[in-house]
């Protein structure tokens, strides 16, 4: 009988831990605050992530879902144009590059930051000279700046350590958010790192549940929202978060499930929201590896015509990718429209018999995720064709590019399947991961000619030039050097309820829910 | 026991109880067509080789026993002016504990190790009389004392007594409502020698004391001739000679009987050799149509394998063997 | 008895020290660590080497390992590397969450496994147990991930009876306790009915009847007591798994719970976090037992006698 009474003991406190919990539930609808007569629109915006929110501190961590949350609070100096993919001013109206290293940035008049106070020379200054030195992840960025100068208390002048053509380029670094000076000499660190000049308010975060926010009347950086709330919903499991959109529990979903795709955009109810993901998937080939054939220009030219990429991006994404002729991507600034090298199987079984590889076995390394499993076993099967036997290793991620970017000659990789999502100006897309200093080449490439190419299309001033620069560096790679064989750039989708407007997705995951809201009927 | 039992005070009253087990792997025939009748005050050994259907026969006076495979009928059971055959599940649960209690052999087993020995005699005494919690734990310690344990004990476990004290503690349950008709199962089996005697005595005293009917069921003869007034001799699930202690024991007549006495070590005698029964132990599935010890009679012939019938050869002394209705038989075992 | 308890919470230290000790050893021998998961894709090489010093990275594995016990022995648990908060918060934040969790899915096994298993027992070789035993294999067969979304494409898409996922108020327990309580029910039903099953043998029954016990009484009161003993065992072991929060559950009903915590700091290498959770979990794993223990005395007086030696 006393299991009975422990038992009952258990369920009072269930219940009474349960009921205690019950403020919890972030609301599903509200009524409406616009008077009669006026489009009447959610009050509420529920969208539900796939990965979990962490942290509301810029300088924290570069995850994209955190991203995407402190967009709406805080602002960036410099922001990319979703619609032009552009970089242009956010909180600064215009600027002026003297020299390649030295900027005068012109701030936007009558920002007003949440705690009531307004953006200034000294917030900039303190964001990103005071704070920004002792963070790794800004520490980088703000090391450019040689001399931070205040003009006025709307202007700045940057003299850099090295001239830096596409310099603005660096305020759009989400560690750079400008923060209020003000608050971090009132309130403690954790409060203060709330406080921007963004459309929305920090509210509320239940870590591993969800974090929501609310309307900030007073913003001038953008247009005062119409909806009055947005909450972010931590759901894992993509099914789940199907389930809840059709419950109507949620009103948009992140990275649906592939399966899912038709239902959202056959449906009268929902809508399947896409765009060019900026990520470039290719298979690397390791060129310092003496023992391997892939060190072999011909073998890779082989490689680069033996597949047939509209299959592969039917395997690995049902089609719902843009399939890549040039190294770089597309949305890059200078991206060349080069013919690459085409499908050619006839060619590719010649070069294949001529090499001697038939019959071989060649090691490929890959992530374990979804897309990249699929594309592995593609190439497994295109290459057979060949009569080349292609043995996959999977690895978690973070092992994977540990092993990639470990010694070349003896890291024993000779083939992977890698992506790279370039930011911001073109440098980023050549910087890393194939200039032979960059810390993510994969591809071990170790070519001077192609180094000094991307040096001096960093620091060229004329873009016509430039222009030329990048279109050579795209053809070298590309067609001659073959480092890396670009298969595709996947498509990046949402899903959402049936008049959810204003969402802007970003190339690089970093989607814009500033506009987003839905009008009621 | 006499052949007109009118006038007998009878506790138990039973008529051709036959009990069988159907398993999968045949019937075997435990008891059957017996007979028994005790009268009030009066002890009944039960004596017989295991097997014999002893335990099943006190176990059908209970209805304990096990439903699916056991199968028990009989024509009549009166026990204390009880009709046992015309109740409900009710009615019997009140009668068990109250009018007929059981002990059982193995007495490390016979007492649940999670409740109090004070708890588990109150239990009893709660079952079957009309008393208030505190009243039958009262009346509980009474009957540990009773039983020669200290009343303090009462709240301690099983596993803190010994096997003879365990044994007291089931003997206190057993008795603790008076019933008046008590069926004890070898209950010195399981113990040694010196407490056998002791928990013998305590039966014998208790049994005066409440003019409890006792039946006792055991294979050791000795003990039947320390506690019983009667005896009945079982095999092959029947009584084969049945008679007080004098006419059994004295005026042995069953082929059987002779055999278990005959088996019997001779404390004068140390050098002879034990004489056992011959053949085999009776198999229950395979039982022969007449007599159930034929195969192993030193006496056989063909008449034995009909069905034998019982007869009073006095008016307490009832066999049920036809080797006497040839003229001038008996068996060796000669009148005492 | 509290001599007893006290060994018992003595004896949590070592295990404890051991615990970490393979934990952390464990994490750094796996290849990839936090920083390339963490550090932006164009860090250079002096920007990582900042931020590991930053998370207290740097230095051998020894010296790491041993800033790290110097700061559990005053019982810091250390900054999560991945959130930037110490892990103590990170861990306490969402634990209640699992905690209840815990409580009702165990309830919900309870109220499946005990009935049902004694009804097997009782009606042992007939068809009900044969449907309980099935029963129970299907509890145990069934991925908790597979029934989670069963449930929830039933009871919530097509019923529209519950919430899909997500925490709040009395409804958003129902479906995932249901789903774990289920899983854990089947296993639990088996340990019930062949308890019970020994316990029906026992001499001590059939004295229970023949003192005129009714048959209810005497499955409820003698049989249950003596066999709930063993149950008790496994009821703590299953209850004290679910402390450590049951991954699959939380990520298909988007629980905030501790496992999901833990999954994905392993994920990240986040050593600090991921061997902070594993030690939280061991010991309340350990307090759990103990619990168990205990209540084991007093429901066998045995068992009591022995702790008290």
């Amino acid at each position: 009988m006393k299991k009975i009474l422990a038992l009952l003991l258990a369920m009072a406190m269930i219940f009474s831990l349960a009921a205690c919990s019950g403020s919890n539930e972030p609301a599903q609808s509200g009524g409406d605050d616009q008077p009669s007569g006026e489009p009447h629109y959610k009050d509420t915006i529920i969208i539900a992530m796939a990965d979990e929110f962490t942290t509301i501190d810029p300088t924290a961590t570069t995850a994209e879902t955190n991203q995407i949350v402190q967009d709406l609070v805080i602002d960036l100096l410099t922001d990319t144009n979703l619609n032009t993919i552009t970089n242009e001013g956010e909180l600064v109206d215009h600027w002026e590059m003297v020299a390649p290293d030295d900027w005068i940035f012109y701030l936007k008049p009558g920002i007003n930051f949440h705690d009531g106070t307004v953006l200034d020379v000294d917030d900039v200054e303190f964001s990103l000279m005071v704070r920004g030195p002792e963070k790794s992840t800004a520490a980088n960025y703000v090391a450019k700046i040689k001399e931070f100068i205040k003009i006025d208390d709307l202007t700045f002048e940057c003299k850099l350590v090295a001239g830096d053509v596409d310099f603005n380029y660096t305020f759009a670094a989400n560690a750079l958010s400008i923060q209020s000076k003000e608050a971090f000499e009132s309130m403690p660190e954790e409060e203060a790192v709330k406080i921007g000049t963004g459309p929305f308010m920090f509210e509320e975060f239940v870590p591993g549940d969800y974090v929501s926010l609310v309307r900030f009347e007073n913003c001038t950086s953008a247009p005062v929202p119409n909806t009055r709330r947005l909450v972010f919903k931590m759901i894992p499991e993509a099914s789940a978060r199907m389930i809840a959109l059709e419950n109507g529990e949620v009103d948009v979903i992140m990275s649906p499930a592939a399966t899912d795709y038709s239902r959202l955009s056959d449906s009268d109810e929902f809508q399947l929201l896409t765009t060019t993901g900026r990520g470039q998937h290719f298979i690397a080939f390791n060129l310092q590896n003496a023992n391997s054939i892939v060190s072999d220009p011909k073998f890779r030219l082989a490689v680069a015509k033996a597949i047939d990429k509209d299959e592969m991006v039917l395997a690995a994404w049902d089609g719902y990718a843009q399939v890549s002729t040039s190294i770089q991507c597309r949305d890059v600034e200078f991206y060349a429209d080069i013919e690459g090298i085409p499908y050619d199987p006839e060619g590719a079984k010649a070069l294949f018999e001529e090499l001697g590889v038939v019959g071989s076995t060649i090691k490929l390394v890959t992530s374990d995720a979804d897309h990249r499993v699929k594309m592995a076993e593609n190439f497994q099967a295109q290459m057979a064709k060949y009569g080349v036997k292609i043995d996959v290793e999977y690895m978690q991620q973070s092992a994977l590019i540990e092993l990639l970017t470990s010694d070349g000659p003896t890291s024993g990789v000779e083939l992977s399947i890698v992506s790279w999502t370039p930011g911001k100006n073109a440098d980023y897309m050549y910087r890393n991961p194939i200039h032979s200093q960059g810390g993510r080449n994969y591809a071990h490439l170790q070519d001077p000619e192609i180094d000094a190419l991307i040096d001096e299309a960093a620091g060229e001033v004329d873009r016509t030039r430039r222009a030329e620069l990048y279109k050579e560096l795209q053809e070298k790679l590309t067609c001659e050097i073959i480092n890396w064989v670009p298969i595709a750039q996947a498509t990046l989708t949402m899903g959402a309820a049936k008049g959810v407007e204003g969402i802007l997705l970003h190339p690089a995951l970093v989607h814009s829910f500033k506009g987003v809201q839905k009008l009621e009927d | 026991m006499s052949q007109t039992e009118n006038t007998k005070d009878l506790v138990l009253d039973l008529k051709n109880l036959q009990v069988r087990f159907e398993t999968e792997d045949g019937i075997c025939y435990a008891v059957n067509g017996l007979d028994l009748e005790i009268e009030r005050g009066k002890a009944l050994g039960l004596v017989g080789e295991t097997g014999a259907g002893k335990t099943t026969t006190a176990l059908s006076l209970l209805r304990l026993v096990p439903d699916p495979p056991g199968v028990v009928e009989c024509e009549k059971m009166v026990i204390n002016g009880h009709d046992m055959l015309n109740i409900s599940i009710k009615e019997l649960e009140k009668i068990r504990g109250k009018d007929i209690s059981m002990i059982f052999q193995d007495p490390m087993t016979a007492l649940n190790p999670v409740f109090t020995v004070g708890d588990q005699i109150a239990e009893s005494i709660m079952l079957h009389e009309d008393v208030s919690m505190a009243d039958a734990q009262r009346k509980a310690i009474d009957m540990l004392e009773l039983v020669g344990i200290p009343g303090e004990r009462a709240g301690e476990y099983p596993h803190e007594f010994s096997g003879g004290m365990k044994q007291r503690v089931v003997i206190a349950i057993a008795l603790a409502c008076h019933p008046q008709l008590l069926i004890a199962d070898e209950p010195t089996t399981a113990l040694d020698v010196t407490i056998q005697a002791q928990v013998l005595d305590l039966m014998r005293n208790l049994r005066q004391q409440y003019q409890t009917s006792l039946i006792m069921i055991t294979h050791d003869l000795g003990i039947v001739a320390e506690v019983c007034d009667d005896v009945a001799v079982m095999y092959g699930g029947n009584i084969v000679e049945q008679g007080t202690l004098e006419d059994v024991f004295n005026h042995t007549m069953h082929p059987y009987t002779e055999g278990l006495f005959n088996s019997l070590p001779n404390i004068n005698d140390r050098k002879a050799k034990l004489t056992p029964i011959r053949g085999l132990m009776l198999d229950p599935m395979d039982m022969p149509p007449g007599c159930p010890f034929a195969p192993r009679c030193p006496y056989y012939d063909e008449k034995c394998d009909l069905p034998q019938e019982k007869k009073y050869v006095t008016e307490t002394h009832a066999i049920r063997c036809c080797a006497y209705e040839r003229p001038g038989f008996h068996i060796e075992r000669k009148e005492r | 008895m509290y001599r007893y308890v006290l060994k018992r919470i003595l004896m949590m230290i070592p295990v404890l020290l051991a615990v970490s000790f393979v934990v952390y050893f464990l994490m750094d021998l796996a290849p990839g660590d936090i920083i390339s998961s963490m550090a932006p894709q164009d860090a250079t090489e002096a920007e990582i080497e900042m931020m590991r010093e930053e998370l207290g990275l740097n230095g051998t594995l020894m010296e790491r390992y041993f800033r790290y016990m110097k700061g559990l022995i005053k019982g810091d648990l250390g900054m999560s590397l991945s959130l930037k908060r110490p892990v103590a918060e990170c861990f306490f934040q969402r634990f209640p969450a699992t905690l209840k969790l815990a409580f009702a899915s165990i309830i919900v096994t309870l109220l499946i496994s005990i009935p049902l298993g004694i009804a097997a027992a009782t009606h042992h070789r007939s068809v009900l147990d044969g449907v309980s035993m099935v029963t129970a294999l299907l509890g145990v067969s069934m991925p908790a991930f597979w029934l989670g979304l069963l449930l929830i494409l039933a009871l919530s898409l097509k019923l529209k009876l519950l919430p899909s996922g997500g925490s709040g108020g009395i409804q958003y327990i129902i479906l995932p306790a249901l789903t774990l309580g289920a899983g854990n029910a089947g296993h639990m039903t088996r340990i019930t009915r062949s308890s019970m099953l020994d316990v029906i043998r026992q001499d001590y029954l059939r004295t229970a009847r023949a003192k005129g016990v009714s048959e209810k009484q005497v499955i409820r009161k003698h049989a249950l007591k003596n066999a709930l003993i063993p149950i008790i065992n496994v009821f703590g072991t299953t209850f004290g798994n679910s402390l450590g929060g049951a991954v699959a559950i939380e990520t298909v009903f988007a629980w905030p719970g501790v496992g999901r915590l833990t999954v994905s700091a392993i994920n990240n290498r986040d050593m600090t976090l991921a061997t902070g959770c594993i030690i939280m979990f061991t010991i309340f794993m350990n307090i759990t037992m103990l619990l168990v223990d205990i209540a084991y005395a007093y429901a066998d007086p045995r068992i009591k006698a022995q702790y008290s030696n």
